[in-house]
């Protein structure tokens, strides 16, 4: 009900693969690092708005990273989390690749003092369940 | 009520019976929607607040939140005779019901205050900006209280649809959506209309419905009677408009996009047959911001029944009654009630010290709360309806970073507007809250630069808000998941103890203010009929 179609779009998703495929193919040169799997860059753009720059949240409404056990634990929940949202917290499945989520997620876990090793992609994709969105797939979403 | 009892009744059912057996069970409100499914016309699960007949013993009630749910809850109240108290944290009445205008400040969690310049008159309705006609509670009050309508216009045909992602010609292009519509309507029709033409129907039709159908196709598509092809329609705008004498005369017809074109682009996806039963034309607004409505409600409250700038610190309850300590100015104070009915939303509610049941709790963590974004623009030229004769309305984009850039419903003609930018959701609602107000508007602004190209220069100043970094609301409505709404919302219906709570989030017309006035008295007449017992 009350639903309005959009549609929802993951250019990063491509552009990703076809970073990954260029370093595969030129082995011998340092590839320049994709300035959209930046751990810092993806965090500031889509976690920083409620859970901060410096990972401490704002108490009361949005949970603080830094030093938080959650966070450290082993990555599995916190890959859920992000996966499926919880409460205030939208789900990022749809938005974010796979390198994107690892990438936002070894930023917490390295940064403001914490130090749990960091997430790699194929880990995010081994816990991601049923079929990605395509990028092209609509999108229902409730509108007021 | 069991299934054996359900159909014992439809078994031997005459109207009546089923009506009185529905009053019984739930009340007015089930009584009402009931008469509406029996085609009484009765267009919405209540039609009236309910009345609250009799005088209980104890009458004392807090009402935290005065937002929409907590302001219908104490006029209804009140006017049956109970002492009411509000507790609202917030310095004025409305919730989320606010309209920002010169001098409105906001300041977001972890974000700068923002303080609204536009011009006198001008505004941005930054949370509920829309009325649907059946919804009647919502009709109820601003028809009681003599707050003034007028439309909103929810559907132009006139306007753009900018579609980036697709392919083809018509991707990254502004296109009428009349074009669109007929177009998509007519090529589909011609399509439907040869099949049944070369007999693909006729083992589902007869020869006279047949003929019929086909009548229809050429009438709903625009098609040529002779053969069935769709060549165009007036209906999807002209090369030159028809005018006066023999220049321009008859005017030059427009020729339709390619339906690989249409389909390419994906600006299919944004033509509909029937709207939404909560999009559809007639839409409202109220005259001068949607705070007209809570604000008409709170001045036929007694003077001093609302306690502004009051926050909820902790709240108890016994066997006898409720306390609710709040704290105004850091001074404490304990509030003592016979029932309570809390309106605060649940995203904010489970980080209060609510002392409820576990149940209550587990249930209310069920509940999400939606990340919502809009901003307003002031443009110094009404350059949509000067340059593109397009009046209110929407245009529909395909970056759910704006999603939908909606022209004013109010002022035509006039020398200004504020329009809005964006009304994002979920993560890109999370995303771009997540940049300074002046980036925000920064980027809304370039973005509607490749639609309109006077946007940008005619671009002022802007207001915008992400609710789910606002305090007391943190998102911008409740998300039942069909598990949670199966399991966790009909536990939060029912009151714990004397506390009922009351909302949007209580209700199936969540995020709209209908949802709450409805979900006011539901529970106010509840508690009524429970207070009368004793």
């Amino acid at each position: 009900m009350r639903a309005l179609r959009f549609l929802t779009c993951l250019p990063l998703l491509t552009a990703a693969i076809a970073a990954v495929a260029q370093t595969t193919h030129a082995p011998t040169v340092a590839a320049a690092p994709d300035p959209a799997l930046d751990p810092t860059r993806v965090f500031s753009e889509n976690c920083a708005a409620c859970h901060q720059e410096d990972g401490k949240g704002i108490e009361g409404a949005f949970p603080a990273l830094a030093g938080d056990k959650f966070v450290l634990a082993g990555p599995e929940q916190v890959i859920h989390v992000v996966l499926e949202g919880r409460g205030g917290m939208p789900t990022f499945k749809a938005d974010l690749t796979d390198a994107q989520i690892a990438a936002a997620i070894t930023h917490i876990r390295t940064s403001w003092g914490n130090s749990a090793a960091p997430v790699a992609p194929e880990t995010v994709a081994a816990i991601r369940t049923g079929e990605a969105p395509k990028p092209d797939a609509t999108k229902i979403i409730s509108a007021h | 009520m069991g299934k054996t009892e359900m159909g014992m009744a439809t078994g031997s059912l005459t109207r009546r019976y089923f009506l009185e057996k529905l009053g019984r069970m739930g009340g007015t409100a089930m009584l009402l929607a009931g008469m509406d499914a029996l085609g009484f016309g009765i267009g919405s699960a209540l039609a009236a607040p309910p009345k609250l007949e009799g005088k209980p013993k104890k009458n004392k009630v807090v009402v935290l939140g005065a937002g929409n749910a907590g302001l219908a809850s104490a006029y209804e109240l009140t006017q049956a005779g109970y002492d009411v108290t509000v507790i609202e944290a917030r310095s004025f009445a409305g919730g989320r019901a606010q309209t920002a205008r010169k001098g409105f400040s906001l300041t977001e969690l972890g974000g700068t205050t923002q303080t609204c310049d536009f011009d006198e008159g001008l505004y941005i309705n930054h949370g509920p900006w829309r009325i649907p006609y059946h919804h009647h509670t919502t009709l109820h009050y601003t028809r009681k209280f003599g707050v003034p309508l007028e439309l909103f216009n929810n559907d132009n045909d006139a306007s753009f649809l900018y579609f980036e992602k697709g392919k083809g010609p018509l991707a990254g292009k502004p296109v009428r959506k009349r074009e669109a519509v007929a177009d998509m309507l007519g090529y589909s029709s011609e399509i439907l209309a040869k099949l049944s033409q070369q007999g693909a129907l006729d083992s589902r039709m007869g020869a006279e419905d047949k003929e019929k159908f086909l009548e229809f196709l050429v009438e709903f598509g625009a098609l040529s009677k002779k053969d069935l092809s769709y060549t165009g329609t007036p209906g999807r705008g002209f090369i030159v408009d028809p005018g006066a004498g023999t220049n321009p005369g008859p005017g030059t017809p427009s020729v339709p996009h390619k339906l690989d074109d249409l389909l390419d682009s994906g600006l299919w996806h944004m033509v509909h047959g029937i709207s939404e039963w909560d999009q559809q034309r007639t839409m409202f607004q109220p005259v001068q911001g949607m705070e007209q409505i809570p604000k008409a409600i709170a001045r036929h409250l007694p003077d001093g029944m609302i306690r502004f700038s009051t926050e909820v610190q902790r709240i108890r309850q016994s066997p006898k009654g409720v306390i609710v300590e709040v704290v105004r100015d850091g001074q404490p104070e304990t509030i003592k009630a016979d029932w309570c009915i809390c309106t605060i939303p649940l995203s904010v509610l489970k980080t209060i010290d609510h002392g409820l049941s576990p149940a209550f709790a587990a249930a209310m963590a069920k509940c999400a709360y939606a990340p919502v974004g809009k901003i307003g623009l002031q443009m110094k030229r009404r350059f949509w309806e000067e340059d593109h004769s397009i009046y209110g309305g929407h245009v529909f984009c395909d970056n759910p970073d704006i999603n939908n850039i909606a022209l004013p419903s109010t002022g035509w003609q006039g020398q200004k507007g504020v329009l809005l930018g964006y009304y994002n959701f979920g993560p890109n609602a999370a995303k771009v809250s997540g940049k300074s107000p002046a980036d925000r508007a920064a980027m809304a602004v370039d973005y509607g630069q490749k639609i309109f190209p006077a946007y940008k220069e005619s671009y002022e100043t802007s207001f915008s808000v992400a609710w789910h970094r606002v305090k007391y609301n943190l998102g911008g409505w409740g998300m039942w998941s069909d598990d949670a709404r199966a399991t966790a919302y009909p536990v939060l219906t029912e009151p714990d103890g004397r506390i009922y709570l009351a909302g949007e989030h209580m209700s199936y017309i969540g995020g709209w203010q209908a949802g709450a006035f409805e979900s006011a008295w539901q529970q106010v007449e509840r508690l009524h009929a429970r207070a009368m017992k004793g």
